[in-house]
């Protein structure tokens, strides 16, 4: 029998075999298996309820999977909490509704984890957070609560304080859905500008002008399984299976 | 197009009266006033009247053969009742029943505070512990909190006192330590150890302020040149450091320069200083080393009696510090000691005239003045005894009492525990509604970033639910410090309780019940201003 140790090689950051998950009797996920070498960018797409959020999310035990091996930055995830807090540090996630923490100023909610879990003192966290807030274009607002930024400066916020931990790999979680329009492109500029960085990135977007542009491969989900992978051009011109065309053509034509 | 029909108007004619919500409102204030004016007219015609058949008596005095008007004179008088326990000195046949009172006042906080605190912690926990993912926690937390908000407080410490308490605790005769230590707890309550500052702790105290300053100095000096260097200076170590052996130094500086303290023995005595008193008693005794008393007593070669008429007879003012600083050293020694105590020095020096103790400790003042008054004063010396800032005073049983150390009375026990446990329960589904409206995406966020489950709940979860819990806490922080007023059902004397005695002994109901009002009233409004002024400090800024 194959298993995830077996699969990994040096560059593979991130090894999924046969992943299931079950939500009481509901399918979530149904044998997803998948293999990321350091430094691919991959957007991953599906209709709703597809399982796309639920399987970026059993990746840094944010959901449990039942079943299958996952391994992540040669670390396997299991019950064991050390493991999985040793995955948590290496491992950023940017979240549909921001998940800022409103009762802190924005550097310190960009600065929590890295005086907390990393343990790095306050001078050098708030350095690093500067670095980051800069990098996403929004160093004036540090002293400013999350609740007087709109939302695509939260959203800048939210990747600021994700990148402050120095992550290898990034997730993406619908980064744009809950934005407004003129604000998603400020956010896609930032993620475009990680993208060519060298950064691990699986994104969870409906942006496909970011998936044509930015990802090495595209991944198209339905119904807890992995569809299709591809890459974008051929993806968006000449889609192999049937459920992605349907997709396609439901989402390009309208 | 000019076949659409004009739209037609509706409302816009004069509005009638009864119809006009301007003219509703001022009709409706106008209403409440005049009932607010009759009821309280009636109120008050009310109590003209029975305080009128209630006579002349609670609001007049009388000095000689004429009486003039007065309300609240007679509190001046002399309580003649006992209050068991109190923080301040209280005699009740010089003390007043405004003395009383200020005793009641300061029992109901000394509950309120210790109660909002424990309850607090208690609450928290229990709340948290009721989401807790472990089946057992969470399901004990939930019985305990049924449990409480189910059966009425009253019966609770009822319970609580008359059967756990007096029912289960062993009597006073049969009291044990506890793990060895000299911890009793009994029927009469709980007797531990306490630390009584001797004259020289002034000094020391100067001593530690000193090393906070300097803890603190060297803080900021270490910051500037992490600052400077880049270099982490651990500079929280070296501060805590430089802070422990200043007051180390202290200790030892404060405890050798004091010299009040001191004991008045006689020339033929031969006791010198303190490390004669060992050589003595083992004379006595026939033995050599002091530490063997227990194996000679267990063997049979030392019979308890011989080892009480050989222990060291001291005299000494009731309450003082000299008595604790000479039996702790005497304890460390492990030499046998009894303690004879008088209200007054000249008490004192006359039982030690008579042969009925053969050392006297007290401050050396004293002890040089009572000195003089002895007819034989050549041949009595005073000797100097070593002190410390601090001393450990350890309860005994003597007779049916213990002396020394602190004690915690049932009743204040039974109160606090009480009222803990019943508004623990309440503050604990208080925390749980406050951590549960912080929403899963906070604690899916900590969690993605690394944070452990423990700096998830104190850093993210905890912070903001503060702010949903704040609100409700100050209702409960009020019912407990209320309900304290039930301290009267176990006994403890607090406001409630003593205001009623005073109204039973002078027979005047009104004044002491306006009074007993007014400072619960004020203790309550202070408690909701302080949260009130908490919560807006803590209120999250939006935009």
């Amino acid at each position: 029998m194959t298993t995830a140790a077996t699969l990994t090689k040096m560059e593979d950051v991130i090894v999924c075999h046969n992943i299931n998950k079950w939500y009481g009797d509901y399918h979530a996920l149904r044998d997803v298996s998948l293999t990321v070498k350091a430094g691919e960018v991959i957007v991953i797409l599906g209709p709703s309820g597809s399982g796309k959020s639920t399987f970026i999310r059993t990746l840094n035990r944010l959901e449990e999977h039942q079943s299958g091996d996952i391994m992540v930055d040669g670390i396997t995830l299991s019950h064991d909490v050390r493991n999985i807090a040793e995955i948590r540090r290496d491992v950023g996630m940017v979240f549909q509704q921001f998940n800022l923490f409103p009762h802190l100023t924005v550097l310190e909610n960009v600065t929590l984890a890295p005086i907390h879990v990393r343990k790095w003192s306050r001078e050098r966290s708030e350095e690093i957070a500067m670095k980051w807030l800069t990098r996403v274009g929004i160093p004036e607002q540090a002293g400013k609560y999350p609740g007087q930024l709109s939302g695509g400066q939260q959203q800048r916020v939210a990747i600021a304080r994700t990148l402050a931990m120095e992550p290898n790999i990034l997730l993406f979680d619908e980064p744009t859905s809950a934005l407004d329009p003129e604000m998603i492109k400020e956010v896609l500029d930032v993620m475009r500008d990680l993208a060519r960085s060298g950064y691990t990135i699986l994104a969870v977007t409906h942006e496909m002008g970011f998936a044509r542009e930015v990802a090495d491969r595209v991944i198209f989900m339905d119904a807890g399984q992995i569809v299709e992978i591809n890459t974008p051009e051929d993806f968006f011109t000449n889609p192999k299976n049937d459920r992605t065309k349907l997709f396609l053509s439901q989402i390009l034509h309208h | 197009m000019s076949d659409i029909p004009k739209p037609s108007l509706r409302g816009n004619e004069r509005i009638p009266p009864w119809r006009d919500g301007r003219i509703i409102g001022i009709l409706l204030q106008i209403v409440f006033v005049i009932l607010l004016v009759l009821s309280l007219n009636w109120l008050f015609t009310n109590i003209g009247n029975n305080l009128d058949a209630l006579g002349a008596g609670q609001f007049s005095c009388k000095e000689g053969g004429t009486s003039y008007r007065c309300a609240f004179d007679f509190l001046s008088g002399e309580a003649q009742f006992p209050i068991s326990e109190s923080v301040i000195s209280y005699d009740p046949n010089t003390d007043s029943f405004w003395r009383a009172i200020g005793i009641g006042v300061l029992n109901t906080a000394k509950v309120a505070v210790f109660g909002i605190i424990l309850t607090t912690i208690l609450g928290t926990f229990t709340g948290i512990a009721r989401l807790s993912s472990n089946w057992l926690i969470r399901n004990i937390a939930k019985w305990y909190i049924d449990l409480m908000r189910n059966t009425p407080l009253l019966l609770q410490l009822f319970f609580l006192y008359f059967v756990i308490f007096l029912v289960s605790l062993p009597s006073v005769n049969d009291v044990q330590p506890i793990l060895g230590l000299p911890i009793f707890i009994s029927q009469r309550g709980m007797n531990y150890p306490s630390l009584v500052p001797m004259a020289s702790f002034a000094t020391w105290a100067a001593f530690i302020v000193l090393g906070i300053v300097q803890a603190q100095l060297i803080w900021v000096i270490l910051g500037r040149r992490e600052e400077q260097t880049g270099q982490e200076a651990s500079r929280g170590r070296w501060a805590i450091l430089s802070f422990l052996v200043v007051v180390l130094i202290g200790w030892f500086v404060a405890g050798n320069n004091a010299d009040t303290e001191a004991a008045l023995v006689s020339r033929a005595s031969r006791v010198r200083e303190i490390g004669d008193i060992p050589a003595l008693i083992e004379r006595r005794l026939g033995i050599n080393d002091l530490s063997n008393i227990e194996n000679a007593l267990a063997t049979g070669a030392l019979t308890p009696e011989a080892v009480d008429e050989a222990a060291l007879k001291i005299c000494t003012i009731n309450e003082s510090a000299s008595e604790i600083n000479l039996t702790a050293q005497l304890r460390q020694a492990n030499v046998p000691f009894d303690v004879t105590r008088s209200d007054r020095p000249d008490q004192a020096i006359a039982t030690y005239a008579e042969g009925g103790c053969e050392i006297f400790v007290a401050n050396r003042a004293t002890l040089a003045a009572e000195r003089d008054l002895l007819e034989n004063s050549a041949d009595q010396l005073i000797v100097p005894l070593p002190e410390t800032p601090v001393r450990v005073s350890v309860p005994k049983l003597e007779g049916f009492n213990f002396v020394g150390g602190s004690k915690l009375t049932l009743e204040f026990a039974a109160i606090l525990l009480g009222l803990v446990l019943y508004t623990g329960a309440f503050v604990a589904e208080i925390v749980r509604a406050g951590i549960l409206s912080v929403s899963k995406g906070q604690t899916e966020a900590a969690r993605a970033l690394g944070l452990s489950e423990t700096q998830r709940l104190r850093l993210v979860v905890l912070p903001q639910a503060l702010r949903v819990i704040i609100p409700p806490l100050t209702s409960q922080y009020l019912n407990l410090t209320k309900n304290s007023s039930l301290a009267a059902a176990v006994l403890f004397p607090d406001l409630y309780r003593n205001i009623n005695t005073i109204i039973n002994q002078s027979g005047r109901p009104i004044q002491p019940i306006v009074i007993m009002a007014l400072i619960y009233l004020s203790i309550s409004l202070f408690i909701s201003f302080f949260l009130n002024w908490y919560n807006s400090k803590i209120a999250l800024v939006e935009r």
